[in-house]
Parts: C-alpha cells; sequence; structure tokens
C-alpha cells in the first residue's frame, strides 16, 4: 500500500513538472513560481542551462558588487560545486526578500515551431520572455527572441 | 563572467562577423547562408539588448551626478557600440523590432532590468561608488575579452584587442575620477 502511494506521488509530481512547462505561458509561470518563492532548483528546471546560469549570476551580483569576497566567488561560478552553491544560496536569500511579482495578460507569437515569445504584464509593466522547445517542455531561453525555421 | 550579460557585447558580435570574414567561425558548420550561424545570430540579438544596459546605466548615473563629466563622455561611446550592434543585426537579417531602446532604464526582458537596477542602485549609493561601478563595468569587459580572444583567429584578436584598448581608455578615466574624488 505504502508502495503504491509513493509510486502515485511520484508520477503525480513528474506530471506536474511536465504539464506545468506545457505551453510557453505555462513556462514563464513557472518562471515567476520560482521566482516568487526563491526555488533556485525549481528555476533550474524551467530555464535552459546558458539563460538559469545568466539568471544567476545577474541576481548575485548586487552582493558581489558590496563584497569583494563573494565577487571572486561569482567570478569562479559554474567551475567549483561549492561555489555554486554559495552563490545560489545569496540569490535564494536575496529573492526570498524582494518582492513577489503578480503577472497577467499573456500573449503568445511563435517565432517558428520550436521557439515563443510571451508577452505580459509584470506587475501592470510590459515584459516579455522568450522561449523555446525542448522535448515536449517550454523553457525559458533568453537568446530565442529571434524567428527560426 | 559578466560576457553573458553584457558589455563586452560587441566585441562577441564583431568576432562572430570576422570569423565569417576569416571563413572560421566556431559554428561554421551550421553557418546560414547569409553568412552567420544560427546561434550566432541569436548572440546579435541578446548582445543588442544587452548593450542598452551599459548606456542606460551611464546615462543614468550622468544624470544623477552631473558634476562626472567621464559618464558623458563614456555615453557617446557606449551608443556607438549599440549602434554597431543594431547594424550588425541589420546586415545579417536579424530583427529587431521586438525591443524598444527608446526609454531609457526600462527593460522588457526581466534578467536585464535586474541588471540595470543593481547596477544602477549601488551607482546611486554616493558618487564613488557610481565611478566605481564604471570602474567594474569596464574591468569585467577586459576579462571578458581576454577571455574571448582565446582560440580566434588572428583578425578576431585584432579587433578584440581594438576593443580591449577602448575598455581600458574608460577604466583610465573612470580611475583619474575615482582618483580626483578620493585626494
Amino acid at each position: 500500500m505504502f508502495r503504491l502511494v509513493f509510486v502515485g506521488l511520484f508520477f503525480a509530481t513528474v506530471f506536474v513538472q511536465a504539464s506545468s512547462l506545457s505551453t510557453p505561458t505555462q513556462a514563464v509561470r513557472s518562471y515567476y513560481e520560482a521566482m516568487n518563492h526563491a526555488d533556485i532548483e525549481h528555476l533550474n528546471q524551467v530555464m535552459i542551462k546558458s539563460s538559469f546560469d545568466l539568471t544567476i549570476e545577474v541576481w548575485a551580483l548586487s552582493k558581489a558588487l558590496k563584497d569583494k569576497n563573494f565577487a571572486k566567488k561569482l567570478k569562479s561560478y559554474g567551475t567549483d560545486p561549492k561555489i555554486d552553491k554559495e552563490v545560489k544560496e545569496a540569490v535564494h536569500l536575496k529573492l526570498l526578500h524582494s518582492t513577489k511579482k503578480t503577472v497577467t495578460a499573456f500573449k503568445e507569437t511563435f517565432l517558428g515551431k520550436s521557439r515563443c515569445m510571451v508577452r505580459y504584464k509584470e506587475d501592470g509593466k510590459d515584459k516579455q520572455l522568450y522561449t523555446s522547445l525542448h522535448d515536449k517542455q517550454w523553457k525559458i531561453d533568453y537568446k530565442a527572441g529571434r524567428k527560426v525555421d | 563572467m559578466l560576457n553573458k550579460i553584457a558589455l563586452a557585447g560587441l566585441s562577441v558580435a564583431l568576432a562572430a562577423t570576422t570569423s565569417f570574414a576569416a571563413g572560421n567561425g566556431n559554428n561554421q558548420t551550421s553557418t546560414s547562408a547569409n553568412g552567420l550561424s544560427e546561434e550566432q545570430k541569436d548572440t546579435l540579438l541578446f548582445i543588442y539588448q544587452e548593450e542598452k544596459v551599459a548606456r542606460d546605466a551611464y546615462i543614468t548615473l550622468g544624470e544623477y551626478y552631473p558634476n562626472q563629466n567621464v559618464y558623458q563622455n563614456i555615453q557617446v561611446s557606449e551608443q556607438e557600440h549599440m549602434d554597431s550592434a543594431q547594424g550588425l543585426c541589420e546586415t545579417y537579417g536579424v530583427d529587431i523590432s521586438n525591443v524598444d531602446e527608446s526609454d531609457v532604464g526600462v527593460f522588457v526582458v526581466p534578467v536585464l532590468q535586474e541588471l540595470y537596477d543593481t547596477l544602477v542602485a549601488q551607482g546611486y549609493q554616493s558618487e564613488l561608488s557610481g565611478l566605481m561601478v564604471g570602474e567594474y563595468i569596464e574591468l569585467t569587459d577586459i576579462d571578458d575579452l581576454e577571455e574571448a580572444e582565446e582560440g580566434m583567429p588572428s583578425d578576431v584578436v585584432a579587433v578584440y584587442e581594438n576593443l580591449k584598448a577602448g575598455s581600458y581608455s574608460h577604466l583610465d578615466a573612470f580611475r583619474g575620477a575615482i582618483d580626483a574624488y578620493t585626494k
């Protein structure tokens, strides 16, 4: 019985994760959920690697500008798992104390079969994010702003 | 690290162009009919958006500290970088119509807004902090260019060296202003 419940929960989790990226708009929603909950691992799942790394580096920059030791570590981000963990923890803390954002009014513009620009309002301001398709999942991809295929 | 973020952006774009001209690009196998690989074109568009961050940061800090001429002087150079990036996009058929550069300090892509806000917030701390933000931007630019030079053909390296010379000039200007401020 316990095993059945465990298996059920596992598949439910997989389904939720997959379905949350089933459309470009869902990917953007998931991105904001991750940011609003300071959930770095979730953020990692909804973005392609290069965009995720860029996000981490930018959000860590404010600490680096105030702390020379941390600036050195940030410069080595991506080369040492211990440093990566520390940088991500700093970003987690920053996000925890950041204002939560509300996103509405999504509009998808496809830039080919595997890319989509999502325009929306973030606390009333115009924003846009680019997404690309990976194994049937839409992910945030900062460099997917150009029409292809 | 900031080469992914911004300020050496133009150099990467120029490198992409020069690589094509030399027939020796990193993505030669996927190079398209009109000269750049798809990846290089994607990079061009992102670079164009990133260039605006540095330009706008210098414009904003220049307005906040009107007595600091260093921002005004470097703004002109940053605008030229941005114009060059736009020119490259146009040359290689990269559509930039989804990017609005009209409002200083306003970015539709959240990560670029965060980057700009972070640089400006730090610069607002004090006049000295503002100058140190400029120094940080230029130092990062130089580091990124040096990193990007590795493995590149000589003509690309020559372009990088020219851009690096520009960054060194900006760095000297910021350091001169920092020295003058702290004396």
